[in-house]
């Protein structure tokens, strides 16, 4: 019979949900962004400043944790900051949109062309990162669990080279595509660990493996080692997040060290709990487009339903949100996540095995 | 930093106001103590100059759109009528926007020239929420008249009735003169007024590389 579970912080919970040990409830997690144009306003922190400037960047991000009541802090919105410090041509845009890297603009051709900046950690934009969390750590201390984000190779190379480009390389040419993964991953690492460092408790790792672009059989050869590597090297929980139907290579993902996978709303809860098999955590997967931008907050409650039934660890939007969604729908989650536990849900939800996993 | 309130539905937004500083304006439905929708403009922005850009917001809805203020909440609205005209008040809410203020505009009469047929169209007020549909224009222009009557629907869910003119009906049987009359001339084209509402909600939203060729 289990035991009841002491009340926990919200930093608790979660690195227990990312351990799969028991929690005293399910937490509400952002893996990527829940920024949104009214936050801005609310933290006065913008686009693109907030993506630029530390302080800015935890008065944004701070607010997920303090006005819509999530477990986490997730202070890197974007996917640029280190492929800006790569070279990159970034267009960095305004309040309502997010900063893309100019992936016409390739920098790019070849392995030999790949050279890491001495300052890729000092560079503005990744010490911002860095800087930000160290500011979310002292005004938060260990109530909350801070989540930093360092970008797997696979998603780095479409950066540096095009996502076409390096489609196609990896088509033609698997030795020349592994030498410029583990070129890469040498950034991933460096930059991860310098977020550590300055107080994440676990890594969001985005790497674009994705299923329409490419297949299970491709996440296998080239990336299911190199990110066993990564949850070998960096000493925090790691979250893989790939988006789009991706329930094919779940399994391999579950065997890498993982400590959890943030899955897209493409795959079914019940099919993707059944596809990790207990090797790792899943995060997510609550729809952006259609539910939480489009929809209301009975919808949200619905698909949180879903997900908390399933057995999901650790409950969160799907992918980084549209930038326009209503806070209403934001604070729907953790709501639902709390009302369902108030009615006894809870009781099925201490069930996550006790299995450690990756810090 | 200002907190999160509680304000009812969130059913429109303008992200950047290009008229105020960039903020962030958004149109929020809630009911009054007797159960009467209403909407009330608000703005998170702490710039000077949001209030008095709500205040110039929620004045050009009841000016231009026929609502009156509502003593529920600051920069709250509502239609006389007490019912809600959601789509209506979406339409309504996206055309103050356009306006820089502060001086409220002149009102808009109740016809509108085509420049591609060269037809002016009018809207006759029935009574009761009614009005008939007309064209000054050579040759016959029924269809023509039913495609706009077709686009206030959409725009305010307005009832189409073909065999009178034909004529559009509000389902309050209320009169909204001035609201008509700012729809007449986005119900000559109104896939490309829903269109312009979609441009502005889709920025901000993450498109997958196989889309867009830039991963997120």
């Amino acid at each position: 019979m289990s035991q009841p579970i002491s009340p926990m912080t919200s930093r608790q919970r979660v690195l227990a949900a990312l351990r799969r040990e028991p929690v005293d409830r399910t937490p509400v997690c952002n893996p990527t962004s829940v920024a949104t144009v009214e936050l801005m306003d609310l933290a006065d922190a913008f686009f693109p400043e907030a993506n630029r400037i530390p302080e800015k960047m935890a008065n944004l991000a701070e607010t997920s944790y303090t006005e819509l009541g999530f477990d986490t802090i997730m202070p890197v919105f974007s996917i640029i900051q280190e492929s800006s410090a790569l070279g990159c041509k970034i267009q960095w845009e305004q309040k309502d949109n997010w900063p893309t890297v100019k992936m016409r603009e390739p920098i790019w051709r070849d392995v030999e062309d790949i050279r890491i900046p001495p300052d890729l950690l000092t560079h503005p934009d990744t010490a911002c990162v860095t800087e930000a969390i160290r500011i979310l750590r002292r005004r938060h201390g260990d109530e909350v669990a801070i989540i930093g984000k360092t970008m797997g190779p696979w998603s780095l190379a479409y950066h540096g080279f095009g996502v076409e480009p390096f489609l196609l390389m990896a088509l033609d040419d698997p030795g020349k595509t592994m030498q410029v993964l583990e070129r890469l991953k040498e950034v991933t690492i460096a930059y991860g660990l310098a977020q550590i460092e300055a107080g994440a408790d676990a890594l969001t790792l985005p790497d674009h493996a994705t299923g329409d672009l490419v297949s299970a059989d491709y996440y296998r050869r080239f990336l299911k080692e190199l990110h066993a590597e990564f949850a070998a090297r960096l000493p925090v929980p790691i979250i893989l997040h790939i988006c789009g139907r991706t329930v094919d290579r779940m399994p391999y993902i579950a065997e890498t060290g993982m400590a959890a996978f943030h899955f897209d709303s493409k795959n079914r809860p019940d099919e993707s709990m059944a596809a990790v098999c207990g090797h790792c955590a899943l995060v997510g997967n609550i729809n952006n487009p259609e539910t939480l931008f489009a929809r209301d907050p009975e919808q949200v409650e619905a698909e949180v339903l879903a997900n908390l039934e399933a057995g999901i660890h650790l409950v969160g939007p799907e992918c980084a949100i549209p930038l326009q969604t209503s806070i209403e729908n934001l604070r729907a989650i953790p709501r639902a996540v709390r009302a369902w536990h108030s009615a006894g849900g809870g009781a099925r939800c201490h069930h996550h095995d006790h299995s450690h996993n990756n810090g | 930093m200002g907190h999160v309130l509680e304000l009812g539905r969130r059913v429109a937004l303008q992200p950047m106001d290009a008229h105020c500083h960039d903020i962030t304006v958004a149109l929020y439905r809630d009911l009054a103590p007797g159960g009467t929708p209403f909407y009330a403009f608000h703005s998170y922005s702490c710039h000077p100059d949001a209030g008095l850009r709500l205040d110039f917001l929620a004045a050009a809805a009841c000016h231009l759109g026929g609502m009156v203020a509502s003593g529920a909440r600051a920069h709250a609205v509502a239609w006389p009528c007490g019912a809600a005209h959601l789509s209506a008040t979406r339409r309504l809410f996206v055309e103050v926007c356009k306006l820089a203020g502060p001086a409220l505009p002149a009102l808009r009469p109740p016809e509108a020239d085509e420049a591609r047929s060269g037809a002016r169209y009018h809207v006759e007020g029935l009574g009761a929420g009614r009005y008939r549909l007309s064209a000054d224009a050579p040759g016959d222009m029924s269809v023509r008249l039913r495609t706009i009557a077709g686009g206030f629907g959409k725009l305010a869910e307005m009832a189409v009735d073909e065999a009178a003119g034909p004529a559009v009906a509000f389902p309050c049987g209320h009169d909204h003169d001035r609201l008509v009359a700012l729809l007449l001339p986005r119900a000559l084209n109104a896939r490309a007024a829903m269109r312009e509402e979609e441009s502005v909600a889709g920025r901000g939203v993450l498109v997958a590389p196989s889309a867009q060729n830039q991963p997120n």
